[in-house]
């Protein structure tokens, strides 16, 4: 008890430390059976030291995903001194289950589109793309692409799926970031994994970086009317 | 129009259902049942009520009532809890159950089991004690009478998309007018 006593108190978190804890949604959507839930297990087992929920899947007896899967990541971001709390959720791709999805896209600051790289899948491949266009449209939320199942004997080739999904024909975005990512989920091959690491970093970057302007542009307005003192 | 297929709405299991809603009416002076599904833990639905309320779609009460024993299981997991019993929820205008019946085996091989969950939604008002009471009553018959069912076993076992296919047979039932002497709309 006295040896307690005599201990300094420990501080409480100042409103510094509170602010410099960005905490950010990133979804993996697309058509059944893509590869969505396979990525997410993927990712854990790359960014396994920076888990710190045990994570969920909500599914069917036959693993497919029935509500959704979600489990959290915190990554501490050293030059800029942030800790970014990452939630990383897939929807169910089943289309009996279609109207569920919408509710897990709320509030995402990040979407990973996983198209199936089957020709026989190319028009569920729209057909989930346009969906997704459509939820995000007013939000403009950055999309990256993962082109998944390089390895099917059927697989559409890069410039065709870009044709058929009316991609940017140099693999491009407007920032001079890359929109399409081939990828192989179920591979347990460095090279795969890699590839799989560099899509989520990727689009990591792109929402922090998003959300530190709006948050710098938030702050400024604040100051210019006098309300931060 | 019926919004719900007959091969849902007109089996042993729905007549179940059915005994069930007409004796919480005799019982109960208050509150509506709105309707009352038995489906398995993967969300498919085996059978509905006769009079399940038409503004409801049956398929999504069915895929909330497997989410919300899913989110249970889950549940039961992270707290190392024994087996879940029932889920709840209250809404302001709606209360919403979803109560674990039993597990079906639907083969040889022991590990292939589903197991069946009876979902019923009412007005928030409903006498919650009765809905409860009869759902543990009516249970065990109904588990009975889904053993001796085959169709609906087939059901159970069929893969993801043997089920797309049958849920479109389904709705041709619903919504296919080609046989009919006006003509047809598919």
């Amino acid at each position: 008890m006295s040896n307690s006593m005599s201990q300094p108190p420990t501080p409480a978190p100042t409103s510094e430390a509170l602010v410099r804890l960005l905490q950010i949604k990133l979804l993996f959507w697309g058509p059944g059976e893509a590869g969505k839930t396979t990525t997410y297990y993927r990712l854990q087992e790359i960014f396994q030291r920076f888990q710190v929920s045990e994570g969920f899947s909500i599914a069917t007896t036959d693993e497919r995903t029935l509500w959704n899967d979600s489990v959290h990541f915190r990554f501490p971001m050293i030059p800029s001194k942030l800790d970014v709390v990452v939630n990383v959720a897939t929807t169910t791709g089943q289309e009996r289950f279609l109207s569920t999805r919408e509710y897990i896209l709320q509030n995402a600051d990040g979407v990973v589109f996983v198209g199936d790289s089957s020709w026989g899948k190319i028009e569920e491949n729209l057909r989930s793309f346009e969906e997704l266009l459509h939820f995000t449209k007013r939000s403009a939320t950055p999309i990256v692409i993962q082109l998944n199942k390089r390895d099917l004997p059927d697989a559409i080739a890069l410039t065709d799926f870009l044709n058929e999904m009316d991609l940017p024909d140099n693999n491009q975005g407007t920032a001079g970031t890359q929109v399409v990512y081939e990828t192989i989920a179920s591979s347990l091959l460095p090279k795969e994994k890699h590839t799989i690491q560099r899509l989520f970093i990727g689009l990591l970057e792109t929402v922090v970086r998003r959300n530190m302007v709006n948050t710098r542009r938030k702050f400024q307005t604040k100051q210019n009317t006098g309300g931060v003192k | 129009m019926a919004t719900i297929p007959d091969q849902l709405r007109s089996n042993a299991v729905a007549t179940l259902l059915d005994e069930l809603r007409v004796k919480y009416g005799k019982l109960s002076r208050t509150g509506k049942l709105y309707g009352l599904i038995v489906a398995d833990q993967d969300a498919k639905v085996l059978a509905a009520n006769t009079f399940f309320h038409h503004k409801l779609n049956y398929w999504d009460v069915g895929a909330i009532g497997a989410a919300l024993y899913g989110v249970g299981k889950q549940a039961r997991d992270f707290f190392q809890a024994q087996d879940l019993d029932r889920a709840t929820l209250i809404f302001g205008d709606f209360m919403f159950f979803t109560h674990i019946i039993g597990t079906v085996s639907l083969g040889e091989n022991p590990n292939q089991t589903r197991e069946l969950i009876l979902i019923s939604i009412g007005e928030r008002n409903i006498n919650l004690g009765l809905v409860v009471m009869l759902m543990q009553k009516f249970a065990p018959r109904i588990l009975h009478q889904v053993e001796h069912d085959e169709k609906a076993r087939n059901q159970m076992r069929m893969s993801e998309s043997e089920f797309t296919h049958h849920l479109e047979d389904l709705k041709k039932q619903l919504f296919s007018l080609t046989e009919s002497s006006i003509g047809g709309i598919i």
